[in-house]
């Protein structure tokens, strides 16, 4: 999923505040899933921003609307009603999802209420991790299914460096060294020999380095 | 390792010599002289100068800067590049400028994480990996190719060298690694600072047994442990460093004045060691920021003087 | 709507407080509690401490079983943490979260030493 984090209250409060009619908009597939966009947070945020004015004496109309999904036209239309009545929409939706709010509603600004952080698991209870960069080459099949890409500090694509120390990375002591799980995953599947070949540089083209990158379904056209 | 050697450091490697390199950090500065004032230290006592590329990702003139002003006291440097910093179209493009200046020794790094520096808030670029770096020179090198094939007028034939740490984890993988360095192009490998020697020992049989020793000259990292506090610190916090409690209670266990004195005398022992482990090409002193102890510890280890360079 | 008395929004967990306390409270004279009674203290939700301030409250209680004595197992702590973090999230609006408290001593807590909370709260 994409893992989002809400932005302070006093980033967002200052960010609403030019105007009086502000719809919090939640997401209801990856940022309600990491508690950050969907409909209870939404309802939270609301509540908060309509008291945090109330007692500036600043009247303003703080309303509360959540979709499926900010991402795709289909449940966003759901919201047109919603926007139209409002003068700004707080998105709680990735970053995608604000982006595509704003293409469809031309003449209303649309402000971001959660940093968009990364595309990851929850890997226990309130524990979310970084686990793709979306680099558009996968090659996790050469890794034991771990991205050394993502997971790795330094990104490197043939081995640990001599900073990997019981298993943790140097860089934060509490993250997972990612070249240790794939030596340990490989060896568990008796295929740590592959490690010893060469993997050439990558091609950057793929990943956002090549600019936005666009996915064209020909045969998904009418 | 045929061919006709790139450098006199290469040269000295061929001929069997055992060989004494030192590392020289330039300053978080612009002045010539304090990189000359170490050059001055370590000459007639090292075959060549290893100079650092912002090291701990700390902003310092540039390796390639200091080793010219090396370069124009006669002395041989060893050019240090590391990933962190520069992508592939950068890295290329400074090998060639060194080359034109006439470095002649590039080791290939990968460089300490940003997030060490004094600049943690940087962007790190680490487009390739220093394998992929070493696999870069060997080409240039061997084909007169750039990374893009493109036929380059000459081939900037660099002697190219590669870190290893042989106390990180996992320990299986580091002799698996090593060889990975060398067949990308390592002809040379620096060790991280040795203290614990059975370690050591136990990864050099490794890499031997996979012929690894005749494929590229090992030179074993010395560090000058100045206080108990400083091997306390280095155990505790440097990253990869192994320093076994022994070597931490031989320098409790001096008084704080005689603690240098110690610290030398652990080098002198690692270093006849090294000297009889088959398979070790050389020394490569660290003694960064008290560059003054490299002459008295290559003096003291029977390493002088060291032989002509041409 | 109020009377003029500091308004209460009273979250309480029915084994938190004795049947006694409870009732003496929701009759206090001091205050206008708004009493809400709950199974477990976690079954209060952040949002639901946020609507009692929007309603009018001048001070949101929650109370819960004392530490290790939930019935189902870790429901006060739960609702500890969520006390906790609205309460940050208040503080960071500028809303004094100190407006929000927790009582957890269960049936040990006496009429009178809880209205002495809720006036030290309110100071």
């Amino acid at each position: 999923m994409i893992v989002a984090e809400q932005k302070k209250i006093s980033e967002i409060i200052e960010m609403v505040s030019p105007y009086r009619k502000v719809l919090v908009l939640g997401c209801g597939t990856c940022v309600k899933t990491c508690f950050a966009g969907g409909e209870d947070e939404v309802a939270v945020l609301a509540s908060l921003l309509r008291l945090a004015f109330e007692k500036q004496g600043n009247s303003k109309e703080i309303s509360e609307f959540t979709i499926e999904r900010q991402c795709e036209d289909e449940f966003i239309q759901e919201a047109a009603e919603a926007i139209g009545r409002n003068e700004a929409v707080l998105s709680l939706a990735c970053g995608a999802g604000v982006q595509d709010i704003a293409r469809r509603f031309k003449n209303v600004p649309v402000l971001p209420g959660v940093n968009t952080t990364f595309v990851g698991v929850m890997e226990d209870r309130g524990l979310f991790t970084e686990e793709c960069l979306c680099c558009g080459d996968c090659r996790l099949g050469q890794y034991g299914a771990v991205c050394v890409l993502t997971r790795c500090a330094k990104k490197l694509s043939n081995g640990p460096c001599g900073g990997s120390r019981n298993g943790k990375c140097e860089v934060n002591p509490e993250t997972d060294c990612a070249w240790q799980l794939v030596i340990d995953r490989m060896r568990e599947l008796g295929q740590l020999d592959s490690l010893r070949e060469y993997i050439p540089p990558r091609d950057w083209r793929t990943s956002n380095a090549g600019g936005p990158r666009k996915l064209f379904r020909e045969d998904m056209v009418a | 390792m045929k061919e006709k050697p790139c450098s006199n450091l290469q040269k000295l490697l061929v001929n069997g010599e055992f060989v004494v390199t030192a590392e020289c950090g330039p300053p978080r500065g612009m002045l010539k002289e304090a990189v000359t004032a170490k050059g001055e230290l370590l000459k007639g006592y090292v075959d060549a100068i290893n100079v650092t590329d912002n090291q701990t990702a700390i902003v310092r003139m540039s390796s390639l800067a200091a080793c010219v002003h090396l370069l124009e006291m006669g002395l041989e440097p060893v050019m240090q590049m590391v990933t962190r910093d520069r992508n592939r179209i950068a890295l290329q493009s400074d090998l060639l400028g060194a080359y034109s200046l006439g470095i002649r020794n590039l080791l290939c790094l990968s460089g300490d994480h940003q997030s060490f520096g004094s600049q943690p808030d940087a962007l790190n670029v680490f487009d390739i990996d220093s394998i992929q770096l070493l696999s870069m020179v060997e080409t240039m090198r061997d084909t007169g190719r750039d990374m893009s094939g493109y036929e380059l007028s000459h081939a900037p034939r660099m002697f190219a060298g590669a870190a290893a740490n042989p106390f990180a984890d996992p320990f299986e993988y580091r002799v698996i690694r090593l060889a990975k360095k060398i067949a990308a192009g390592a002809g040379f490998i620096q060790t991280q600072s040795i203290y614990n020697l059975p370690r050591f020992k136990e990864w050099m049989r490794l890499a031997r047994e996979q012929g690894l020793t005749e494929e590229a000259y090992i030179l074993g990292g010395i560090t000058p442990l100045k206080s108990a506090g400083m091997a306390g610190y280095m155990a505790a916090r440097v990253a990869g460093m192994d320093i076994p409690d022994e070597i931490i209670k031989r320098m409790r266990g001096v008084p704080k004045e005689k603690a240098g004195e110690e610290g030398m005398q652990i080098c002198l022992e690692t270093i006849e060691e090294l000297k009889n482990t088959p398979g070790v090409s050389g020394v490569h002193i660290m003694a960064i920021e008290s560059e003054n102890l490299v002459a008295p510890i290559v003096k003291a280890a029977g390493l002088y003087p060291r032989p002509a360079a041409e | 709507m109020t009377d003029g008395r500091p308004v209460v929004t009273l979250f309480y967990c029915v084994n938190a407080l004795s049947r006694q306390t409870a009732q003496d409270l929701e009759n206090a004279a001091e205050f206008e509690i708004r009493p809400v009674h709950m199974a477990c203290s976690s079954m209060v939700k952040d949002v639901l401490l946020l609507k009692g301030f929007e309603a009018g409250a001048d001070l949101v209680v929650v109370a819960t079983c004392p530490p290790g004595q939930c019935q189902f197992i870790d429901g006060n702590s739960r609702a500890r943490k969520r006390v906790e973090r609205v309460r940050r999230l208040m503080d960071e609006a500028g809303l004094e979260g100190r407006r929000l408290i927790i009582i957890d001593r269960g049936l040990e807590l006496e009429y009178a030493g809880i209205l002495k909370e809720f006036e030290s709260a309110l100071e």
